[in-house]
């Protein structure tokens, strides 16, 4: 068969129609670009193309890097001509008839190999529109005309199963090596991912049908996307969109840009790894962020951009796509782009939390960004890969010094994502499986664990990379388990290399494998109480004399920020009221994926007045104004609205409560309103609700012999308390008792939260102590990059910002009923920790270990924020 | 000539097996089987409603298996309609049918997939809603966006009375 090409008849006749001079010239020079010369079994005469013995079957000419490297960054996104680029050597696309993928892995475990592929795991279209793939040519190949429809689906699929091929080889060896650890290691990464199929988006056969109904994923080559990419595990599909600025620009057309997105899709498999076994698997899967600004979204993100660079092995990323905006990212301190004083020297390295608003595109201009802020992790990963790669000896299982390196990183990724994202909340397995025992390693239990996952106890980069350092330590240095992949790289020099990057952020690897929840008072329960062969580890402390720029500073140094003077206009809480800016942010919200339950009928923005108080059946954001009175900056500052055990329960018909005198912190003393006499000392290791308990078999509310309801003894109550007058004195209670003292007269169907639209129905989420004030499901959380010494997160995130925007991720969201009388006082019970906090995360009662996950239903490792708000007319 | 249509018929078999498995797994009836650890089982595990529920219990007559599809999915795409001005449309995409343990609570719960298209933007998530009020208990799985210009993304002022 001779098939010929218009457009490859139109370069073998050197009528070039493109570019500038330089342009053409460079290209020429750069890219080999001519793809009549065919370097296969097929043959080429006078620009024609032949397959004739079928050596091209599924062949087709790709670009391999985008036009800003192979033509240079003058190269002008506004006249593009992808036939300049593409490499000269046609590629096997794919071995199907049509434009889809296969994927193929081999587990090696205990002496057997098992082979697991998933046909057709990968699929390019043009985008949402294009129900059918893309056939073969007549001729058999892929090859179509450089700059259609179909050559970008041919390329983005290329791209998409190179980087699949990459990341399954490397899973592979991670299973691999840690399944051959010692029987009495603790591993995250399951033996039974062989089984549960959770290394792809798969899962579970027997499930697919409902939790996993694409088993492929999808890329959208060009999908209908301005200035835009995205990974999106719904279905699951990698968008590329296009420049809004320059019409022939698809981001497509960049290759570290698709590897990006497929990093984010590496990273929501590794998320994973854990949430299915052979049988079952949890309804959620875990994200790694989640909207406006958090570290775990910071984290995400340098992953995504470090999987660039495995790929691709070059240290910058986007210099075609983002490079159009002026926003390509470096992922090392000896770029060009970086300003000077970065280096690669331990002082000069791109360190937390210096480096968090750091745009080294506008470097002047700081920005609180994930992407941004992803850059300290990036470089972190690229200097921990040239770290190993000048100190391992070279194996022949690779192919290259890089392609061990990024394995071994990977590996230590794979373990670590696995138990962050661990939603069986187990931590660890038995010999061939999940433990049956009911005890948990890991995000508190299986029915909190996304919660604790996503909201209360999130990868931090604290958490990130304690995890992170623990694995190396136990697969890389050889510490813990000899022999290491790596033992040259020592446990110092991993702990100098953090250090370097600010990241030693932690006092101990939390390693000993205490269980979540019970009672260390009373007996603590380790992995061999699940496992009998496992380990109970001793745990291991990182050398003090290591931590050099890791600053870890005091919980007490953080409050509210207050008026120094009755002339000072200092203000502790930004109130936003108006009703444009909370309309438009509930609405981002819904759009980004997050919808906030707003009440019906008890409160809504239309009642929102704009007076920046809080005024009844108002939808406002809050923002807690925090100043760091300490000399060094704090950073990864989570504020929590959610429910928390800080009262005493003192009747279980009614659930009314008094607030406790928390033991060491000054927000909670009698002074501050707490109740004399009511020292709680937090025992709770269940996260149960204040609410009416029902009974699991029958669903039923349980009622006493009197026919009253009955509510737990002890349980997290709601943030929110209000201030009761009683006679000449004042005291906080539970806004359920408020409604009654004061004879509000307001039924359970006029509280916030009622969401039943029939009265006569049990409303199965309705909490009667947030009925007139309560922040709102999603969106009770807030996350603040860095506050800098002696400044508030204002002055030094928002003030200097080119927007002078807060973003979502700042914003606490409450509502207010429409029933509350004017000038009622609240008082919010906030707490507040911080990544680089020095008393937020070890239990000096126990040897500095580590807080386990039921105490974060206490103050211990919080700083309490009394946020106090009156209800303005 | 079986031989010239084969992959006609075997592709139009493929189709038509496709929408038979689908529709048989989206009945809206299917039995519920309460998660006490919120962990999905395979389909042949579940129990059905009267193994879990009691005959006599006083609950709402909708938390039983039979639930409306119509009338979750109507509350649920007004309480999403309610969170924005733009016009938008909505696709709510049933998964699945389960009890729900929320803090020792049994909610009758749909796992659903929802698609929204604004004027200007759109995207789409999973979700776990309340199957007597369309209430949202969870999401997940959300886009993971990567704009060109992170700085052009959506932001909010302080109010100028602040002054600070």
């Amino acid at each position: 068969m001779v098939v010929s090409r218009p457009w490859m008849i139109k370069l073998k006749q050197s009528a070039f129609p493109f570019g500038s001079l330089l342009a053409l010239s460079m290209a020429l020079v750069f890219s080999s670009c001519n793809p009549t010369e065919i370097s296969s079994s097929a043959s080429s005469r006078n620009g024609i193309v032949s397959n004739t013995n079928g050596a091209l079957d599924g062949y087709a000419y790709v670009y391999k890097e985008s036009p800003a490297i192979i033509a240079g960054p003058s190269y002008s996104p506004s006249v593009v001509n992808m036939a300049n680029f593409i490499d000269r050597s046609p590629v096997l696309i794919t071995t199907n008839n049509t434009l889809t993928g296969n994927c193929a892995i081999n587990f090696f475990y205990q002496y057997s190999n098992y082979s697991r592929s998933l046909p057709n795991c990968l699929t390019a279209v043009a985008n949402s529109d294009q129900a059918q793939n893309l056939a073969r040519n007549t001729d058999r190949t892929f090859i179509f005309t450089p700059g259609s429809a179909e050559f970008y689906q041919v390329n983005a699929l290329y791209h998409v199963t190179s980087a699949t091929d990459t990341f399954l080889k490397k899973l592979d060896f991670a299973f691999k090596r840690i399944q051959a650890t010692s029987y009495t290691s603790a591993k995250s990464v399951p033996s039974y991912l062989k089984d549960s199929g959770m290394w792809w988006f798969k899962g579970v056969t027997s499930i697919d049908a409902q939790n996993f109904k694409n088993s492929f994923l999808t890329t959208y080559a060009q999908c209908n996307f301005a200035d835009n990419a995205f990974f999106n595990p719904v279905g699951p599909s990698i968008c590329m969109g296009y420049s809004s600025k320059y019409p022939n620009l698809f981001y497509v057309q960049d290759p570290s840009v698709v590897y990006h997105e497929y990093g984010h899709a590496t990273v929501s498999i590794m998320m994973n790894l854990r949430n299915a076994d052979a049988s079952t698997a949890h309804l959620f899967r875990s994200n790694l962020g989640n909207f406006g600004y958090d570290e775990s979204g910071s984290i995400n993100e340098g992953i995504a951009d470090y999987f660039s660079f495995v790929m691709n092995k070059r240290t910058h990323i986007g210099e075609w796509a983002l490079g159009s905006v002026q926003q390509s990212r470096p992922m090392s301190e000896d770029d060009a782009a970086h300003i000077d004083g970065i280096d690669v020297t331990s002082e000069g390295r791109l360190s937390y939390p210096q480096y968090l608003l750091y745009d080294p595109n506008v470097p002047n201009s700081p920005y609180e960004d994930v992407h941004y802020a992803g850059q300290i992790t990036s470089h972190y990963l690229v200097a921990l890969t040239k770290a190993l790669q000048n100190s391992c000896q070279v194996t022949t299982e690779f192919t290259s010094p890089h392609d061990q390196a990024t394995s071994y990183v990977m590996l230590v990724l794979s373990e670590t994502l696995a138990e962050l994202g661990d939603l069986n909340a187990k931590g660890v397995d038995g010999l061939y499986g999940p433990f049956s025992a009911n005890l948990f390693f890991n995000n508190l239990d299986k029915t909190n664990s996304f919660l604790w996952t996503q909201f209360i106890n999130p990868p931090t980069f604290r958490r990130f990379y304690q995890v992170f350092a623990k694995n190396i330590n136990k697969y890389i240095t050889g510490t813990l388990y000899s022999p290491g992949l790596c033992s040259s790289f020592d446990v110092n020099t991993s702990e100098k290399l953090l250090d370097d990057y600010g990241l030693l952020l932690f006092k101990n690897y939390n390693n000993n494998g205490n269980d979540t929840k019970s009672n260390r008072d009373v007996a603590t329960k380790f992995f061999k109480d699940a496992v009998s062969t496992l380990e109970n580890p001793t745990l291991t402390r990182v050398t003090e004399n290591n931590r050099r720029k890791s600053v870890l500073i005091s919980k007490q140094l953080l409050n509210l920020a207050t008026k120094a003077t009755t002339a000072d206009t200092t203000v502790s809480t930004y109130i936003i009221d108006n009703r444009t800016d909370m309309a438009n942010l509930l609405s981002e919200l819904l759009f980004k994926g997050f919808p906030v339950p707003v009440s019906k009928d008890a409160a809504s923005v239309d009642f929102n007045n704009g007076n920046i108080k809080v005024s009844p059946g108002e939808v406002v954001a809050i923002i807690p104004n925090l100043k760091n009175t300490s000399n060094s900056s704090i950073a990864g500052v989570e504020v929590l609205a959610t429910d928390w055990d800080h009262v005493h329960i003192t009747d279980t018909t009614t659930g009314n409560f008094k607030p406790c005198v928390l033991s060491d912190d000054a927000s909670t003393t009698v002074d501050q309103g707490a109740e004399a006499a009511q020292t709680c000392t937090s025992t709770l290791t269940d996260n149960n609700r204040l609410v009416p308990a029902r009974d699991p078999a029958t669903n039923a509310i349980i009622r006493d012999s009197a026919g009253k309801k009955i509510f737990p003894s002890n349980a997290v109550a709601p943030v929110c308390m209000v201030q009761l007058e009683e006679g000449s004195s004042t005291r906080w209670v539970s806004q359920n008792e408020y409604r009654e003292k004061k004879g509000l007269n307001l039924q359970d169907k006029d509280c916030l939260g009622y969401s039943s639209s029939n009265t006569a129905d049990s409303d199965f989420n309705f909490n009667p102590h947030e009925c007139l004030m309560r922040f709102l499901p999603g969106a009770n959380t807030a996350s603040f990059s860095k506050i800098d010494s002696q400044k508030t997160y204002y002055e030094t995130v928002v003030k200097p910002s080119s927007t002078k925007n807060f973003n979502p991720g700042n914003l606490l969201v409450m509502e207010v009923n429409k029933w509350i009388p004017p000038g009622t006082k609240f008082r919010c019970r906030l707490r507040a920790r911080f990544s680089n906090c020095s008393d937020c995360f070890n239990d000096s009662r126990y040897s500095d270990d580590e807080y386990q996950d039921s105490e974060l239903m206490g103050a211990k490792p919080y700083k309490v924020i009394n946020l106090d708000l009156d209800i303005n007319d | 000539m079986i031989n010239r249509y084969k992959w006609y018929i075997l592709f139009s078999v493929a189709i038509i097996s496709t929408v038979i498995w689908d529709t048989q797994t989206h009945t809206p009836s299917e039995a519920r089987k309460i998660f006490s650890t919120n962990t999905i089982f395979a389909p042949q595990q579940r129990a059905v409603a009267g193994q879990v529920l009691r005959a006599n219990q006083k609950v709402p007559a909708k938390t039983v298996h039979s639930s409306s599809e119509v009338e979750w999915k109507e509350n649920l795409e007004a309480n999403l309609k309610d969170l924005t001005d733009e016009p938008t449309e909505i696709s709510i995409v049933h998964e699945r049918s389960i009890n729900w343990n929320d803090h020792g609570q049994i909610i009758p719960a749909e796992a659903v997939k929802v698609t929204l298209k604004g004027e200007k933007k759109s995207t789409n998530f999973r979700a776990l809603v309340d199957a007597n009020t369309g209430r949202i208990i969870q999401t997940w799985d959300q886009p993971v966006h990567d704009p060109v210009n992170p700085r052009e993304g959506f932001g909010i002022k302080l109010d100028p009375r602040y002054d600070p």
